[in-house]
């Protein structure tokens, strides 16, 4: 992969980029650098941009005080545009903020929703209504804005979360997950997800060729119960999603979010997963085996564990 | 324009990853912070006064010294 494409499967560059309007290409060079490092470094970043002009934000906030609501949502679009009601609206009463969202257009309001800094702005989005949130977000998934979004999902709370997920498609919500901030919020959203809607996810990442989101960003995330629950409906779709999976597993490098599913499959399907091990490469499978040891459960893959064995020895 | 380094953009120490990077890639960073920081600038003086044409007379009195014009 060139560090041109590399780029775009990295969300915290992704980020960066946007938060210092640069095109992700120009900033290939942070390839090198770990996840938490860049995200201690927007973190910095963010704080110096939202600080800047920080009276000057603050006067605006009080002077908001004075203008009935029509006349700030006007003037917020005429004049302000996204970026100033972004910095402005953390210097908002939540309730005043509310009274202006509610007459400015779901376009422009995904347009600040670009431009906010959640953390700074969560009193207003648990005071937005359910309804404002939603067609917010599914604009954003219109736009293919999945950095904006997944920005959100740690700060939504519960009931409006169940609620965009609801409005938005497989695809959608599993584009975002490559792109959650708040990696720790991916357990909640699995428990906010309808019946029957974890299954369907797992059938489009099939179809949609997105298991290594699914993978990565997803079941490297979950709760044990959860990591079960994956693994019953995995079996569900047959053994030639589950020979893709592992193939994607060992092409992406994902044995440490794979396993611990395939430890949760029944027999039947381990020994799936058994005879399509046979196809990978030695190195694959001594990668796997060698993983699969210092998880600890070597022991619980079953038919695919005796495979692994044997490549080992 | 004298160029910040990068060190002198942000609080606090530089992360590790970042403080390894060559001068040339810090700099490229620091001056897009600048870049963003000046178009935040410009942004908020242009909307400090166009904003007052939409708001009613009898409320820009009050509104401009609340934001200090």
């Amino acid at each position: 992969m060139t560090g041109a494409a590399a780029v775009h499967e990295r969300a915290e560059i992704l980020r960066l980029a946007r938060l210092l309007r640069k095109q992700p290409e120009e900033l290939a060079f942070l390839l090198e650098v770990d996840d938490a490092d860049l995200r201690a470094f927007r973190a910095q970043v963010t704080e110096s941009l939202f600080d800047a002009y920080g009276d000057a934000l603050r006067r605006l906030g009080a002077a908001a005080k004075l203008i009935p609501s029509p006349i700030i949502a006007l003037v917020g679009q005429k004049a302000f545009g996204p970026l100033l009601c972004a910095r402005i609206a953390g210097e908002l009463d939540p309730g005043k903020a509310v009274d202006i969202a509610k007459r400015l257009s779901v376009t422009f309001l995904a347009d600040v929703a670009v431009e906010l800094d959640p953390r700074r702005a969560q009193r207003i989005i648990e005071a937005l209504p359910t309804q404002t949130i939603v067609s917010t977000s599914v604009e954003l998934a219109d736009r293919g804005d999945w950095i904006t979004l997944g920005a959100f999902v740690g700060y939504l709370p519960v009931d409006k979360l169940r609620h965009c997920l609801r409005a938005l498609s497989d695809e959608h919500i599993l584009r975002t997950a490559f792109a959650v901030d708040d990696e720790g919020a991916i357990p909640t959203v699995i428990d906010a997800l309808a019946a029957d809607r974890l299954k369907s996810l797992l059938h489009t990442a099939s179809e949609a060729g997105l298991w290594p989101t699914l993978l990565r960003d997803i079941a490297g995330q979950l709760r044990e119960d959860q990591t079960a629950e994956v693994a019953a409906h995995l079996a569900d779709l047959g053994d030639d999603v589950l020979a893709e999976v592992l193939e994607v597993a060992a092409e992406h490098g994902l044995w440490e979010p794979f396993l611990p599913i395939a430890a949760e499959l029944p027999q039947q399907s381990q020994q799936a997963l058994a005879d399509a091990a046979g196809q990978l490469s030695s190195h694959a499978r001594s990668e796997c085996a060698e993983l699969a040891g210092r998880l600890g459960i070597l022991d619980r893959l079953g038919p695919l564990a005796e495979t692994l064995r044997e490549s080992v020895s | 324009m004298s160029r910040k380094p990068l060190d002198q953009r942000v609080k606090g120490g530089l992360p590790a990853g970042i403080a390894a990077l060559s001068e040339e890639h810090q700099q490229l960073l620091s001056d897009a912070i600048g870049a963003a920081r000046r178009e935040q600038a410009e942004a908020l003086a242009a909307a400090a006064e166009d904003s007052l044409r939409h708001i009613p007379r009898l409320l820009r009195g009050p509104v401009r010294k609340a934001v200090g014009l």
